[in-house]
Formats: structure tokens, sequence, C-alpha cells
């Protein structure tokens, strides 16, 4: 009988242990969602937002557009929805290599960011033709 | 001096202007340049409906001995005309050297469009890249194909394997990746049909020989 009791209150301690961990495990990955800003609405912008808080750092800023290629894809998927979004994304990830190239640069594109040329490519410049008549 | 007086009350009536640095007289001419300006800095600031109704509501209340009448109707046509990302003027009841001059322009340099943005769609489609390549952008074809190829190549490969719900997944990635350099090919032939029209249209302006940039 003693045993099965003993037993029993490890079960329960142990379970308790457990749910105060998942509790302030679930409390500071609320705070941390909180701190990232990020609407409920949009979680596919949790990978863009885990790419700028955790691995943008990593690298440097290495984008040579402005906005970075990383802002541009948050707004394109806030404004257009997962998969216009991600085209939209997809497509200023492909066309900034020739954009960038001396031929293609023009003067009107090219502004100075904290002391770096940078291409002016906002979201108007390629989603314009989405909203023609 | 009426029309002076009709000008500066429809001066007055668009907004952002400073009413206090307004002189109390002034001639029509004077007015009618002010109102010129204006719509032309409408336009700038891409409000080029409202500076075609100011055009052209001050081109009725002008006399038709006044020179900014003739402009205010050409700079309204050549707005109207950016507007619908047209290639011909329309005809014109009056003479107007400024728009005859823009049509000569227009004989001499048609507005023609460099990428049919179906047919890079269709190409891009065929093969991933072909679409940038047509369009004289070879790395970013490149970067298209890099995109798909490797996908497509390891979809086939779970295919022949019949390896399944790992087949499925790799498709829908592949069929991602490959709709989306489809829709960047084809955004940037409209992007390419845009710049090079507002570059064209901006020649156009100047070649009609009217003041002011509306750009």
């Amino acid at each position: 009988m003693a045993s099965i009791w003993i037993t029993w209150s490890t079960v329960v301690t142990q379970s308790i242990r457990i749910y105060a961990l998942l509790a302030l495990l679930s409390f500071m990955a609320s705070g941390i969602w909180r701190s990232m800003h990020i609407p409920v609405s949009a979680p596919q912008s949790l990978m863009i937002h885990f790419y700028q808080h955790a691995l943008g750092h990593l690298d440097g800023r290495s984008c040579p557009s402005y906005p970075v290629c990383s802002l541009y894809a948050r707004q394109a998927l806030q404004k257009h929805g997962w998969l216009l979004g991600s085209w939209l994304t997809i497509d200023r990830l492909i066309h900034e290599h020739d954009d960038l190239k001396d031929g293609n640069k023009k003067a009107e594109h090219i502004i100075v960011f904290e002391g770096q040329f940078r291409l002016y490519d906002p979201l108007a410049r390629n989603d314009f033709w989405l909203n023609k008549k | 001096m009426r029309y002076s007086y009709i000008l500066l009350f429809f001066y007055l009536l668009l907004p952002d202007i400073a009413i206090a640095s307004q002189p109390s007289h002034q001639p029509a001419e004077q007015s009618a340049k002010q109102v010129y300006q204006h719509a032309l800095h409408l336009a700038a600031q891409g409000k080029p409906s409202q500076a075609i109704l100011a055009l052209q509501v001050a081109h009725t209340l002008l006399p038709s001995s006044n020179i900014w009448q003739e402009r205010m109707l050409a700079a309204s046509e050549l707005l109207n005309l950016k507007e619908k990302q047209g290639g011909n003027l329309p005809p014109i009841a009056k003479q107007n050297s400024y728009l005859n001059l823009a049509q000569s322009y227009l004989q001499t340099h048609p507005f023609t469009i460099k990428n049919d943005a179906r047919l890079v769609g269709v190409l891009a489609a065929l093969c991933p890249g072909a679409g940038h390549a047509w369009q004289g952008r070879w790395q970013d074809a490149g970067v298209a194909a890099l995109f798909v190829f490797p996908l497509l190549i390891l979809t086939l490969w779970a295919a022949k394997r019949r390896m399944g719900p790992v087949t499925v997944f790799f498709a829908f990635i592949t069929l991602w990746l490959w709709s989306g350099t489809i829709f960047s090919a084809i955004s940037l032939a409209e992007r390419g049909h845009l710049e090079s029209y507002i570059v064209w249209w901006q020649q156009l302006w100047q070649a009609s020989g009217l003041p002011g940039q509306p750009w």
C-alpha cells in the first residue's frame, strides 16, 4: 500500500513539475512573440522574423537593395498574402542580380543609405501591375 | 481683368496654397501661370487626376488669346495620355502649337512594346529562366533556373522511387518555385514596359515644348 502511495505521489510531483515547466516555457514564448510584434493574423511572418532577429545578424546587412529583402518580403506578405507575397519575394531575389549590373543601373534607383549605395527597389515598383485594370 | 479675378478665385480653391502670400491684384497671366505650376506640382506628387481637372477647368476659364490656355489644354492632354498609357493623342479641334509639336514627335518616335508579358510568361513556363533570358536578363535567368531545376530533379527522383508523400511534398515546392519564376518574368516585363513608357512620355513632354516637369 505504501509503495503504491509513493509511486502515485512521484507521478503527481513529476506531472506538476512538467506542468510548471511547460507553463514557464509558454510564458517565455509568449513574451518573445510579443516583443517581436508579430500580428496573430500573419503567422507566415514568423520565418521572416526569425531571419531578421536570429539569422540576419550572423551574416551582417549584406542585401544591396533598399528596403532589404527581408523587410520587402514582410511588406509583400502583409499586403498580398502568402502566395502573391512569396512570389514577390522570389521575384526580388531573382531580379536584383541584373538590376545591380552597371548597364541596368539607373540614377533614380540608386540611393545612399547608411553610407552605402543601395538599389532603391520598393514594393510599389514591382506590384503596381497587380492592381492594373 | 475679369478673368484674373476668376482665375485667382479658382487658384485659392486649390489645396496646399498659402493664401496670405497672394497679392490682391494679379494679372491673368500671373494667375494662370500659378495654376499651371500648381497642377504640374500635383502631377509630380502622384495626383494626376487632380492636376488634369485643374488644368481643364483653368482652360475653360481663360480667354483664347491667353498663351496659358493653349498650354493648359496641351498639358492636360499629355497627362491624360500618361494616365491611360496610350500611344496616340486624340485629334484636336483647335490649333495648338504644343500638341502639334508632340504629334510630330509621335510620328517619328512611336512607343513600341519591348517585351510582351504574355510571351515572356509562356517562355518562363516552358523552361524556367527562359522568360528572363528573353528580356536580356541572363543572370536572373540563371538564378531562376537554379531555383527550379534542383527541386524538379528531386521530385522526378522521388517519383521514380515511388516515395508517395515525399514526392507530393517536393512536387508542391517545385510548383511554388516554378510559378514564382513565371510571376517574376511577367512582373519584370510589366515593370520594364512601364519604365520605358515613362521615359518615352517624358521625352514626348519635352518635345512638346511645354514648360515645367510634372515628374
